[in-house]
């Protein structure tokens, strides 16, 4: 666990409540991120996020270091999300959800015009395309694509062996692949796969 | 047409994870087949764009409303602890089986010692010598026997003494004895001594012209005043300052974990710091908060917010709380830096004029409970009123005031 978050865990367990608000500033954008594009909508991301930080600071004695930080509040995170969306299950997309988001900061530059409304195009159906993906499928994309997270850490988050998180992976990207070519999935969980699971 | 694992296989070498064998296998697919070089080429790119995916930044609100929230638990030492439970369940069948194994030992013991004091009292009574019994003595209690047993012992003999030949020794008359004690000081003149008593007023009382001008003399008399404002309902009373002030024509900045806090009605105690206000303005606003809040209550003075006021002086521990609050030095109060004695050049008094306070501002602030208190180094409303605070201007005080 790097040194920052074991001050800040070790101030906030000896009752600095603002060191455990250093804590929450340095993973809220991650977290929500993350969250986002498991439960879709905005306002539930903020509700499950902030029970997350809730349940992590009650929790926190129990935090023993073992595993870094965030990959432990991740997991509090992802089961709560897992959780609200097994209760809800309503698969509402980004754009008809009630709470606006701030435009994120574009950097790329655009060689023609009418480019960045494509790519916007692009980055909807990508979003609806993964909003249709099964939830053991859209979790381990996000941690792998979008979070960068290695396998034993996904493994470690999702309590699973590292093969069934690549195989997991593998399935997923055909998923992916096929909502977004409109093609039918041929690959299902637990058939088609000969590769051994290597962990 | 790719076959299930074969769509697997390429989907597997898009992460990296073939083994040699397996690189072997997809190295001729991708010879063969262009459908298995296409599907290679959409997956990375695909893999690519959800890594390029818009990040978002998470609401502003997470932030407070998670620090408003565990502010609302019990502090950690009182706190179960999750991991221990877990390890006493563990531990119970030990405890059980400890203590029957004491209570069994304690029993051996027991017996053993009872045991060993039966044999010791038998051993005793072995070792007594053989006395042979003897007639039992009765006692003869006739009332002639008892009447000839004398009552007292008096002397048989009175012998006379000759005070010529053996003389009576003589005992001294009394006499007062003499007194010991410490030589007498004429004691110096005193003076009389003026104590000077913290003003604690009822809240409705400030009307009164004494009371106004006691309280206006006591935020005059240091150029730092704290003032605790006692209240039957410290959200109702904190939502009265606010208003008031802000008539009174006071900015008043509220901290973000402050207004959760109003906005969930959570019981807290408040701190508003101002330096922008000189004593009369101070009143002002007092005065006008003392009448807000009579106005409703007209009928039943107990239906008051306000209870009472107390200006007891600041000590240390207020320059500590500033310090961790607003992180601002109250002994390092920012002042005019002009001096009377020399004449200022027109650049110089411009200078001033501009870093003077161009407000009156104050900021709002949870006190209490101690896990409510929020870093000042990461609060934009705290950094809002610090990038506002400026110089202060001639005449004002540092006013602290504490709502209960």
């Amino acid at each position: 666990m790097n040194s920052v978050d074991r001050r800040l865990i070790d101030e906030t367990l000896s009752g600095q409540s603002a060191a455990y608000g250093e804590l929450v500033r340095r993973y809220q954008d991650r977290l929500f991120n993350a969250i986002l594009r498991v439960v879709d909508r905005p306002e539930d991301a903020a509700d499950v996020m902030q029970d997350a930080f809730v349940n992590a600071y009650l929790n926190l004695r129990s935090f023993h270091g073992d595993s870094e930080f965030y990959t432990w509040l991740y997991r509090i995170a992802f089961n709560a999300a897992i959780s609200w969306r097994r209760k809800q299950r309503s698969r509402v997309s980004l754009q008809s959800s009630g709470m606006e988001l701030a435009e994120p900061a574009d950097t790329r530059r655009d060689s023609r015009p009418g480019e960045a409304m494509e790519r916007r195009e692009d980055e909807d159906k990508l979003e609806a395309s993964m909003a249709r993906l099964s939830d053991d499928h859209r979790q381990v994309l996000v941690l792998k694509d979008l979070e960068g997270m290695k396998y034993d850490e996904i493994a470690e988050i999702l309590e699973v062996p590292i093969g069934t998180v690549r195989s997991r992976l593998h399935r997923a990207r055909l998923e992916l692949h096929d909502l977004l070519t409109d093609e039918p999935s041929e690959i299902h969980e637990g058939e088609g796969s000969t590769l051994p699971e290597r962990c | 047409m790719l076959t299930a694992n074969d769509r697997i296989l390429i989907a597997a070498s898009v992460d990296g994870s073939l083994d040699p064998r397996q690189h072997e296998r997809l190295h001729l697919l991708l010879k063969q087949s262009s459908d298995a070089r296409r599907l290679q080429r959409a997956l990375r790119r695909e893999r690519s764009k959800i890594a390029e995916l818009p990040q978002h930044s998470a609401p502003a609100s997470v932030l407070p409303a998670v620090m408003a929230r565990i502010a609302e638990v019990e502090p950690w030492s009182t706190l179960p602890s999750v991991s221990r439970v877990p390890q006493k369940r563990r531990l119970l069948p030990f405890a059980v089986a400890a203590s029957v194994a004491m209570l069994a030992g304690l029993g051996v013991w027991y017996g053993v010692q009872a045991n060993q004091h039966r044999g010791l009292a038998q051993a005793q009574v072995q070792s007594l010598p053989h006395v042979e019994p003897t007639e039992p003595m009765i006692l003869d209690v006739s009332p002639e026997v008892v009447s000839r047993i004398p009552l007292f012992d008096y002397p048989d003999d009175v012998v006379v003494v000759d005070p010529e030949v053996a003389p009576v020794p003589r005992v001294a008359p009394d006499r007062p004895r003499e007194v010991y004690g410490a030589p007498f000081i004429p004691l110096p003149k005193l003076d009389a001594v003026q104590v000077k008593l913290p003003l604690l007023a009822e809240f409705q009382d400030l009307n009164r012209d004494e009371v106004k001008k006691r309280l206006t003399l006591e935020l005059s008399k240091s150029p730092t005043v704290r003032v605790d404002l006692f209240s039957r309902d410290p959200l109702k009373a904190a939502e009265l300052l606010i208003a008031t002030g802000r008539a009174t024509g006071v900015h008043v900045i509220i901290d973000r974990v402050a207004q959760e806090r109003l906005r969930r009605r959570i019981p807290t105690t408040w701190l508003l710091y101002s330096e922008s206000l000189t004593p009369e303005e101070i009143t002002t606003w007092l005065l006008r908060l003392a009448a807000a809040d009579a106005k409703p209550a007209t009928a039943n003075p107990t239906q008051t917010v306000y209870q009472s006021l107390h200006i007891p002086g600041t000590s240390s521990h207020d320059a500590k709380d500033l310090k961790d609050l607003l992180g601002i030095e109250q002994r390092k109060l920012k002042t005019t830096k002009a001096n009377p004695a020399k004449p200022l050049s027109d650049g110089t008094l411009a200078e001033i004029s501009s870093s003077l306070q161009k407000d009156k501002s104050a900021i709002l602030v949870s006190y209490l409970p101690q896990k409510s208190r929020v870093n000042p180094n990461y609060s934009r409303d705290i950094k809002a009123w610090l990038d506002r605070r400026g110089d202060r201007k001639p005449g004002t005080v540092a006013l602290e005031v504490i709502l209960h």
